[in-house]
């Protein structure tokens, strides 16, 4: 029981991190995208997006969302299994 | 592998996050123009229609006063007579086409983003050859002004001056008066739109303003709004049209007498501009409420439409409005008294008051049984469209920032115009916009297509990577041991 109950706080902590971990990342990468495009560039992207038949910013956005959300569930994960017990038998 | 991933999923992340790029996206810009019609005859007020329609956007306006730069409004270049010419064509092009073609119907013209570029051509004839094509039975109370059946230009100055003298000044638009201050007086008779004077004269009455149906004294038209909005006109479905006049002090000598005694109509026609080459006449008026308001150096009347789109044939074309200012002939004099230096501001403010836009995510209310929601005692305890919609988007709607914004990018109505300061600074067009090429009706459906197949894409390859050998597989096998994680000693 005690041990359930571990589990589920370390799961619970895991996601928070997780979530925080999802959070930076996105303010990150909103400040990288904004030295990046904030300029001439994102300005030939928009243009670029505006000649095809989608919204190509909001295509690239769910991508990036999609890769956001993984990098922390691959934080999550770690930290999940580096407090973990780990049995091997031979 | 794993620290690979790492690597390359934040380079991917700064690749394709190009949605952050969206705060430079602003607003959509286009300036309708109207071409004056000389009125013949009495009639009633509902007759009067508007010949000939351009529109362009803020990229071709940025450029009107600046005669040394290029004119893109035009779209034909007739290149065995080396002119440039507005054609008439008998098919009518909706705001959907893109084709940068101009076109003429019966009593529109539109002409699209640019291809002709004015400045840079010696001899270009600017040739707008309405007149002939009035169909009698649809206008059967106008005229074309004379002066436009024919009008020739062969350089860029005149043409600077034909658009300033003969377009611009009918501009109702804001930003255009940023630019381009009118100066309107009372008693002219082919003028429309911010001249504030009549439209028509009556031979009988020489020398003086006659308003036998005592109506139009203003026309202001917001242009088509279909791809400012987005959505379709479904019945019911209820917009609101506000906007404000500023005029001078001075003016003050008949400006109230006429605000204060006039009153106010959103004049509307629907026209089907995918199929049809007619106006299918769905037209009528709604009233509308206006205030007056006093400054210390100008005052201010403020006015509100609200429309209903009334009949459900509103789809697949366009909407037109036009403010109609009705006063009392007896007024006739205020007009005389030079009324200069008006303006409009704020005039293009539509608030889409759609009740129908969140009524799919209502489980209680679909279908046809919420049209008359309001009326019907059945719906009475059903919550709006609009709270259900507005609890459904609170759930992740965060303050500060939010992870899942661009989720919701996906869905939103995308077809507006971008504006591209630091480009548009380059080419010397400051105010330029850019349009997507494609309608928003294609492009609203195939984003989300292509967003959430893209994330299918990248959450399969992932799954399948925790489940190989090389991922970090909740299980991994290997031939000597069976590592269990989270397992106990």
């Amino acid at each position: 029981m005690l041990e359930t109950l571990f589990n589920i706080l370390k799961v619970s902590v895991a996601v928070a991190i997780g979530a925080v971990f999802l959070l930076a990342i996105n303010a990150i990468v909103s400040l990288i995208t904004t030295l990046i495009f904030g300029n001439v560039i994102g300005e030939v992207l928009v243009i670029i997006s505006d000649c095809l038949p989608f919204d190509a910013l909001a295509v690239f956005g769910a991508i990036g969302t999609a890769i956001t959300s993984i990098l922390a569930f691959l934080v999550a994960k770690k930290i999940f299994d580096l407090t973990s017990w780990t049995v091997s038998s031979i | 592998m794993k620290n690979k991933l790492f690597i390359i999923l934040p380079v991917l992340l700064s690749l394709f996050s190009v949605s952050q790029v969206s705060a430079l996206k602003h607003e959509y810009t286009q300036i309708p123009m109207y071409v004056p019609m000389q009125r013949t005859g009495n009639s009633s007020a509902d007759s009067f229609e508007y010949p000939l329609k351009m529109t362009w956007t803020a990229e071709n306006y940025a450029n009107i006063d600046q005669p040394a730069k290029q004119y893109r409004f035009l779209s034909r270049y007739n290149s065995s007579t080396q002119q440039c010419e507005l054609l008439p064509t008998t098919n009518y092009v909706s705001p959907y086409n893109q084709d940068n073609s101009l076109v003429w119907s019966i009593g529109n013209v539109w002409i699209r983003n640019s291809s002709l570029q004015f400045s840079n051509r010696q001899e270009c004839n600017f040739l707008v050859p309405f007149g002939d094509s009035l169909d009698s039975t649809l206008f059967p109370n106008w005229s074309s002004v004379p002066e436009f059946n024919s009008l020739s230009i062969t350089n860029s100055s005149q043409v600077s001056t034909f658009i300033k003298e003969n377009l611009l000044s009918l501009l109702p638009y804001s930003h255009a008066y940023d630019h381009i201050p009118l100066n309107p007086t009372g008693g002219d008779s082919q003028s429309s739109g911010l001249k504030m004077s009549t439209l028509y004269t009556d031979s009988a009455t020489s020398g003086s303003i006659n308003y036998p149906d005592k109506f139009i004294e203003l026309i202001v038209p917001f242009g088509y709004f279909d791809e400012s909005i987005g959505g379709s006109l479904t019945q019911g479905r209820e917009l609101e049209f506000t906007g404000q006049f500023n005029f001078p002090t001075s003016d003050f000598s008949f400006a109230p007498n006429f605000l204060s005694s006039g009153t106010f109509k959103l004049q509307y026609y629907y026209m089907n501009g995918q199929t049809s080459t007619t106006i299918n006449g769905l037209r009528g008026n709604v009233d509308c409420s206006g205030q007056l308001t006093y400054l210390s150096n100008q005052s201010v009347f403020s006015f509100s439409c609200p429309l209903t789109i009334p009949s459900s044939s509103f789809t697949g074309g366009s909407l037109y409005v036009a403010l109609e200012l009705l006063r009392s002939s007896s007024d006739d004099y205020i007009w005389d008294s030079g009324a200069s230096d008006w303006s409009l501001t704020n005039l293009y403010t539509i608030t889409d008051n759609d009740s129908t836009a969140g009524r799919p995510f209502n489980p209680e209310c679909s279908g046809s049984n919420c049209d008359d929601a309001p009326n019907n005692p059945n719906n009475d305890n059903l919550p709006s469209n609009e709270d259900w919609f507005s609890q459904l988007t609170n759930l992740f709607n965060f303050s500060v920032i939010n992870p899942f914004a661009p989720l919701y990018s996906m869905f939103t109505h995308g077809s507006q115009c971008s504006q591209i300061p630091i480009i548009a600074g380059m080419l010397n067009a400051p105010d330029s916009t850019y349009c997507p090429w494609f309608p928003s009706s294609v492009r609203d459906i195939l984003t989300p297509v292509f967003s959430i197949a893209s994330m299918m894409v990248l959450f399969g390859f992932f799954v399948r990577w925790l489940g190989s050998d090389e991922g970090s597989g909740l299980i991994e096998k290997s031939d000597t041991n069976i590592k269990v994680k989270g397992g106990k000693k």
